[in-house]
């Protein structure tokens, strides 16, 4: 029964393929085409142009610059996003359902509304004269920088608010995960005299490490790709303290025409993507059995 | 039941301390757009002019009624392509399949960023920039989607169908008698997820649509900076109105956010 051929099936997968091979598969191409092109947005023409897209961008020191800040914000973000959700949930843990049902909806809402409003908000909060982060530093006597006007602070600011919007999701996934180990082992480790730093490290962080290499794959690729925060906050500013590699391709494609440098950018982006992904899918086949 | 020690309820204030902390700039937000400080008695008064300078001066209710559509159109075509190609990669058999499901998952590995340039000059060259098509088409169907939808097929029973089949259903009366109704938990799983990141979609809208009155809202909100930098209450009531019905979405469907989250995660 089974083996017989259904020819219906590609009738039913036609609607889903179609459209995922003229908006991604197809793009992909054109990409890779476009980026050994020169455009001409006014005239609509285009032609070979061999490595020139490349070349110029590795001599571009804005490029170097959008590289350093990315790796920096992604350096700063994922540990961040994962040492806070995971104490958190390691915190959470022996208390009641009801407690973790609170926390969970508590720390994921501001996850569900756009970026765009959240960076708007968190404008506000870093505003140097009116901001709730600046006057709470004054109250507390210490006199806070210019936060997204500042180079130096630009990146961080940018960076603690990503860590604080985005602690829902880890923090669930890590819950369900220290939640779904046994009893027992805890109640040994209690036994045999451990405390709670020590039944950390050796009873709970080996049993969830599936979903903290899940989540740090998600998370980094995910920061690669930060964009709107810094479209809404900073334009890239000051003095490129917080201009990123997505930012990059938007400036260059949609500020500038340059389509041929930016897609020379995205297809770097989409080769250190792709190698976070396989990476990704080597790290979690292995298993852990309990 | 165990015993809670200090060092735990020290944990769990820490805890909550942490997560209130975390609601303070969405209260912030509104307490900015809703109230003034009345400089006479020194308390906050409840004050409706920024909402009113919003729907007055701004096309906000046509950037959210342009979000509507889109998002709805975006998580009706999810629905249905998504079950309608999951159902096929889960149960069917045919030379190639397993191929071309392969190849979907494997779209999934290049995020939309990279390709917003080809598709740009693609769906601009086709004159269809500033139209919901535009909008629209792109994310009818993702590979997420696929992924998830033939996951959650897989578990079913495939006798069911056979017996539907059995029953003289042919292929398409099988898919909605059986399949629909039966997939109705990951509908409503992928259906809000789904709704949430076509609604917070922003860059694709801000490239495709230049013209004001096609912008999504996170597009229309994101254009008051320039305009309107300093009129605080003005931007924090255009924030709020974008961000409650989201909140409010959140409330009422908390179970199926959550549950969308653990679909791509791994036993630990």
């Amino acid at each position: 029964m089974k083996s017989r051929i259904d020819w219906t099936a590609y009738g039913f997968v036609a609607p889903a393929l179609l459209i995922l091979a003229l908006a991604h598969a197809y793009p992909i191409l054109k990409l890779c085409v476009l980026s050994v092109q020169e455009t001409d947005v006014l005239r609509g023409t285009a032609h070979w142009c061999g490595l020139a897209n490349f070349s110029g961008l590795l001599a571009d020191e804005h490029l170097w610059t959008s590289v350093r800040n990315t790796l920096v914000y992604s350096l700063g973000v994922v540990p961040g996003i994962l040492l806070v959700s995971l104490a958190l949930a390691f915190a959470c843990q022996p208390f009641a359902a009801r407690w973790q049902r609170f926390m969970r909806a508590a720390l994921y809402l501001p996850g569900v509304v756009s970026v765009v409003v959240t960076a708007m908000v968190w404008t506000r909060v870093y505003d140097p004269q009116f901001g709730l982060l600046n006057r709470t530093l004054a109250w507390l006597g210490v006199n806070g920088p210019t936060w997204l006007g500042d180079p130096r602070w630009a990146l961080s600011a940018i960076v603690i608010m990503s860590i604080f919007t985005a602690l829902g999701t880890p923090f669930i996934l890590f819950l369900t995960a220290i939640n779904g180990v046994p009893k027992e082992y805890y109640e040994a480790s209690e036994i045999d005299g451990a405390g709670p730093g020590r039944t950390f490290l050796a009873v709970t962080l080996p049993l969830i490490r599936p979903t903290l290499l899940y989540l740090l794959i998600i998370l980094t690729i995910g920061s690669f790709q930060v964009f709107s925060a810094v479209y809404v906050m900073t334009e890239g500013g000051p003095n490129y303290a917080t201009f990123t590699a997505v930012y990059m391709v938007y400036e260059e494609a949609f500020r500038y025409f340059d389509f041929g440098r930016a897609s020379a950018l995205s297809v770097i982006l989409m080769a250190a993507l792709a190698l976070l992904a396989l990476a990704q899918f080597r790290w979690l086949s292995s298993e852990v059995e309990y | 039941m165990n015993r809670i020690s200090p060092w735990q309820k020290i944990g769990l204030g820490l805890v909550l301390l942490l997560a209130l902390l975390n609601l303070v700039p969405t209260v912030w937000m509104i307490l900015l757009a809703a109230t003034r400080v009345d400089a006479g008695r020194g308390a906050l008064r409840l004050d409706g002019a920024a909402f009113h300078r919003l729907f007055t001066e701004l096309p906000v209710w046509r950037w959210a009624i342009n979000s509507l559509c889109v998002s709805v159109a975006v998580t009706a075509g999810n629905l249905l392509f998504c079950s309608m190609a999951g159902y096929a990669f889960a149960k069917k058999r045919a030379p190639g399949l397993q191929a071309l499901f392969w190849l979907c998952l494997a779209t999934m590995m290049v995020p939309a960023q990279v390709t917003v340039i080809p598709l740009f000059l693609m769906v601009a060259g086709l004159g269809l920039s500033n139209t919901y098509v535009a909008l629209i088409a792109p994310t009818l169907a993702t590979a997420f989607g696929v992924f998830m939808m033939r996951q959650f097929i897989s578990t079913l029973p495939t006798s069911l169908f056979e017996a539907a089949r059995l029953d003289g259903c042919n292929e398409w009366q099988t898919f909605t008698h059986i399949v629909l109704p039966l997939v109705r938990p990951a509908v409503a799983v992928l259906g809000v997820f789904v709704f949430t990141s076509s609604w917070n979609d922003f860059l694709w809208p801000l490239v495709i649509c230049n013209r004001r009155d096609m912008w999504t809202l996170p597009v229309g909100l994101a254009s008051l900076k320039n305009e309107f930098n300093v009129d605080v209450p003005l931007m924090m009531a255009g924030a709020t109105f974008a961000a409650l019905p989201m909140i409010a979405l959140f409330f009422a469907l908390q179970r199926h956010f959550v549950s969308g989250l653990t679909v791509g995660a791994v036993k630990g």
